[in-house]
């Protein structure tokens, strides 16, 4: 019976710890995909002599491909 | 404001020149899109594909801003947002309570550039800083991610994979 309960026992710490673990472990996750698509650089006046070389870059930085165009109206 | 299209893959990354003959003879090499295909008298570089969109893309470099906008919920709603310039700009990003007066102001030829490209706060004096002369940076000294070619953009083979996300970006800049 002592075994039992100690096994019980053993067995729901265990538990505890797992969901804790699953907690820590998915939450930084979720964190991260909150933002898709960024802008990385934005380069306003990089000649000036001929004024048209400004660039923007964008990059996905989720933990997925990005469909950018999926729901355009 | 400008349509993008396609496929950003994991990590991806595309650029977006004003101009692909003026950005390849500043940069070395051809942007992913173009925004004004013959500005400055030149002919439309035909490799590099234009962006679907209108707007002045004439620059004083007293106020810019660059917004890339999500649409989801039936609204576009701003995503992330860099706003450069002497001028005050608005800046108003999701996620930012205080919607006041905001810009990075650099002197000189310079690049905003954000801090940790593998994250984003919503707060554009965490996220960007002032790289002041970009044209001194020469490509070797860059990063290989400053300039990777881009990962499954031109991908157009229907849905995306791993995390499919339905959106539409798109790109305005205001003088």
């Amino acid at each position: 019976m002592k075994s039992s309960r100690a096994t019980l026992a053993t067995l729901a710490a265990a538990l505890a710890l797992g969901t804790l673990m699953l907690l820590i472990t998915v939450l930084p996750a979720r964190a991260a995909i909150a933002t898709e698509v960024t802008i990385e650089r934005f380069v306003y006046d990089g000649h000036v002599s001929f004024d048209y070389d400004e660039y923007v870059k964008i990059c996905n930085i989720s933990g997925g491909s990005v469909d950018l165009g999926g729901a355009n109206p | 404001m400008y349509n993008l299209t396609g496929t950003l893959g994991i990590g991806g990354c595309f650029i977006i020149a004003d101009n692909a003959k003026a950005f390849s003879d500043t940069w070395g090499f051809l942007p992913d899109y173009e925004m004004e295909p013959t500005a400055g008298g030149v002919s439309d570089t035909l490799s590099v594909p234009n962006l679907s969109g209108s707007g002045n893309w004439a620059l004083n470099n007293s106020e810019d801003n660059i917004t890339l906008w999500k649409y989801e919920g039936g609204a576009y709603a701003k995503h992330d947002e860099i706003a450069y310039g002497t001028t005050q700009a608005l800046y108003t990003e999701v996620g930012l309570v205080d919607t006041g007066s905001y810009s990075i102001t650099c002197s000189g030829n310079a690049a905003v550039t954000r801090n940790d490209v593998n994250s984003d706060t919503d707060n554009m004096y965490v996220d960007f800083n002032c790289t002041a002369n970009p044209n001194a940076v020469t490509l070797q000294s860059l990063n290989t991610r400053d300039f990777a070619l881009p990962v499954g953009l031109l991908l157009t083979t229907g849905a995306a994979i791993g995390l499919a996300i339905s959106t539409v970006s798109r790109l305005t800049r205001k003088r």
